[in-house]
């Protein structure tokens, strides 16, 4: 591996997202409504509103009583601690998986479908570099800055919880283990999943738009586990977490051998020039 | 003869129905700088991505400097630069950051790249605008940087696909210049492919014609004029007449008072008829008038036409 001309693609990539204003702005937006604006607003409205008197409350706490006996949320007595502790520590986690699936999906789409639309990919190709390192680093690109933004929204998150909650637990809620399996284990392989699956649609498509509007199909199954939380269908413990990961890195590692295979500059170059 | 530093044996290139490049065989001499010549879509650039393993043949070898481009693509890539017109730059990055970028692509020594980088845009009078956004420059700007770009490896062997369309006049003189300079101090190998046959004129030693994928004609201006042009067109300064009678065994035009232009079917009559004509006016000047490579390109097309039989060369 060529370490020089890997870290000079990575480094290059994320400059290229840094620079481009339509690209990170909305990177920026979804993290921040997602781990700053809606936590404070349901922090606020759970210490001066009744949640009880809340229109939908029914189905929390009918989701509550799913949870085993020896859970966390059954030691609180309040319905509005009761309410908010599952909001924020298990509800939260689909719209959370949004950040990586979403960074990890734009900006892959931005690496790989964005150079051949700016017909910058053929300069790459008649480079001395193996496919082999290329590919790796064009991944990489995309990985560092998903994997950053998740982490540095999970500390964001934490504080935002923690700091308003506190009058209201009188302990630290966050973070559990179950957000520990989801930053450290589902968000890196909901990343690679993104990354591979707009690999692979950006070998098929002519520019970033198309990739990137593809690419959005990537929460779908975000969008069906926040549903199936919501309706009581699957409770996100630790273990459907683990296992989710588990399935989503099997499909990940499928797709690294399909989008591998196809990684060839002779490929590529028909890509860039179809 | 020189050591042959790419050779071509029998190479097609398909796309779908598309014959790009069909059973091309040819080769490039060390040092030399090769004019690659052809219309539009003739597959002269094509041909520039097979040479550089870019893309792969779907029959016949391709070597250079004794490697093959299909097993060792990264060891040629490493000793060639490339400029097509299809390989552009990072336009939301500086021309200096475009320069060090592909400097570390190209695996040169990180110590050198300030040095070798303030070099080249020093050398393509970029070094005032190098740190604005590529996005900025004008088309004559971005296709010098992407020239600074296939030379911040130092290659042996420099292929440019059309170096001087967008560039004024002034530019494309000093291009060439340079071109020219690389080739005669450094003995870079220079691949040029182009349709201004004026210029490819001025620079090129050998040429190659290509139509439709093929190869219809090579060799040096010399070679191909002598299969070709068998006439010679003299152009004579004279002092006093000369008897219409003799000259009427010629094709000839009078260009000015004392000087005509006179056509000699045959080279070997050359000799005899200086002698006859020095005898019947006083000769101020006798000069041989070349076939220029334009004249002898679109000679080349014809014949081949003609025997081809489908009569268009269009």
């Amino acid at each position: 591996m060529r370490m020089q001309a890997m870290a000079a693609i990575i480094k290059k990539d994320i400059k290229s997202i840094s620079d481009n204003i339509q690209i990170w702005l909305p990177l920026i937006i979804l993290p921040l409504i997602f781990v700053i604006i809606i936590p404070t607003v349901l922090i606020i409205l759970a210490k001066t509103q009744n949640m009880s008197a809340v229109n939908g409350i029914d189905l929390i706490i009918k989701t509550i009583d799913k949870f085993p006996a020896h859970m966390e949320v059954h030691t609180f007595s309040d319905i509005n601690q009761k309410a908010l502790f599952l909001v924020l520590n298990s509800m939260f986690i689909p719209f959370f998986l949004m950040i990586p699936a979403m960074i990890s999906s734009t900006t892959a789409a931005y690496s790989f479908a964005g150079e051949k639309e700016k017909k910058t990919l053929e300069s790459l190709l008649y480079a001395p570099i193996s496919e082999k390192d290329l590919f790796v680093a064009k991944i990489l690109g995309p990985f560092i800055a998903s994997t950053a933004v998740t982490i540095f929204c999970f500390i964001c998150y934490g504080i935002v919880v923690d700091v308003l909650t506190y009058d209201i637990f009188g302990k630290l809620i966050f973070p559990r283990l179950n957000w520990l399996i989801v930053v450290f284990w589902l968000s890196p392989i909901l990343s690679i999943f993104a990354i591979f699956f707009n690999v692979y649609i950006s070998a098929r498509v002519k520019g970033f738009q198309e990739a990137y509007q593809l690419g959005a199909l990537i929460v779908l199954p975000i969008v069906a586990l926040l549903y199936s939380q919501l309706t009581g269908l699957l409770l996100l413990n630790n273990i459907i977490l683990f296992l989710f990961g588990l399935v989503l890195l099997i499909v990940s590692v499928i797709l690294i051998v399909k989008t591998g295979k196809s990684f060839t500059r002779n490929k590529l170059f028909l890509s860039q020039i179809k | 003869m020189k050591d042959k530093i790419i050779e071509v044996d029998k190479i097609s290139k398909y796309f779908g129905e598309i014959k790009a490049v069909d059973q091309i065989d040819f080769y490039v001499e060390e040092g030399e700088i090769l004019g690659f010549l052809g219309p539009n879509g003739s597959g002269k650039t094509t041909t520039v991505r097979l040479l550089n393993g870019v893309l792969f043949p779907e029959k016949g070898n391709i070597k250079v400097k004794g490697l093959s481009t299909i097993n060792d693509g990264n060891k040629i890539r490493k000793i060639t630069g490339v400029l097509t017109e299809s390989a552009a730059l990072y336009e939301s990055m500086s021309a200096r950051e475009n320069l060090e970028f592909f400097a570390h692509l190209y695996n040169v020594n990180p110590r050198e790249i300030p040095k070798r980088v303030d070099s080249l845009l020093e050398e393509f009078g970029l070094s005032k605008r190098q740190k604005n956004r590529v996005a900025e420059f004008s088309t004559g700007m971005k296709k010098k940087l992407s020239i600074a770009r296939a030379l911040i490896d130092d290659p042996e062997i420099l292929f440019l696909d059309e170096p001087t369309t967008s560039l004024d006049p002034e530019s494309a003189r000093d291009l060439i210049s340079y071109i020219k300079k690389l080739n005669r101090e450094r003995k870079l190998t220079i691949f040029v492919c182009t349709h201004n046959l004026a210029q490819a004129e001025d620079f090129c030693k050998r040429f190659i014609f290509l139509d439709k994928g093929r190869i219809i004609e090579e060799g040096t201006l010399g070679e191909i004029e002598s299969k070709y042009i068998t006439s010679v067109e003299m152009e004579i300064v004279y002092q006093g007449g000369i008897d219409d009678a003799y000259l009427n065994d010629y094709k000839y035009k009078k260009v000015d008072l004392d000087k005509i232009i006179i056509t000699i079917d045959n080279k070997k009559q050359v000799p005899q008829f200086i002698r006859e004509i020095s005898q019947k006016t006083d000769i101020y000047s006798i000069n041989t008038l070349n076939s220029n490579l334009e004249k002898l390109y679109f000679e080349v097309r014809r014949v081949y036409y003609e025997n081809a039989g489908n009569g268009s060369n269009n």
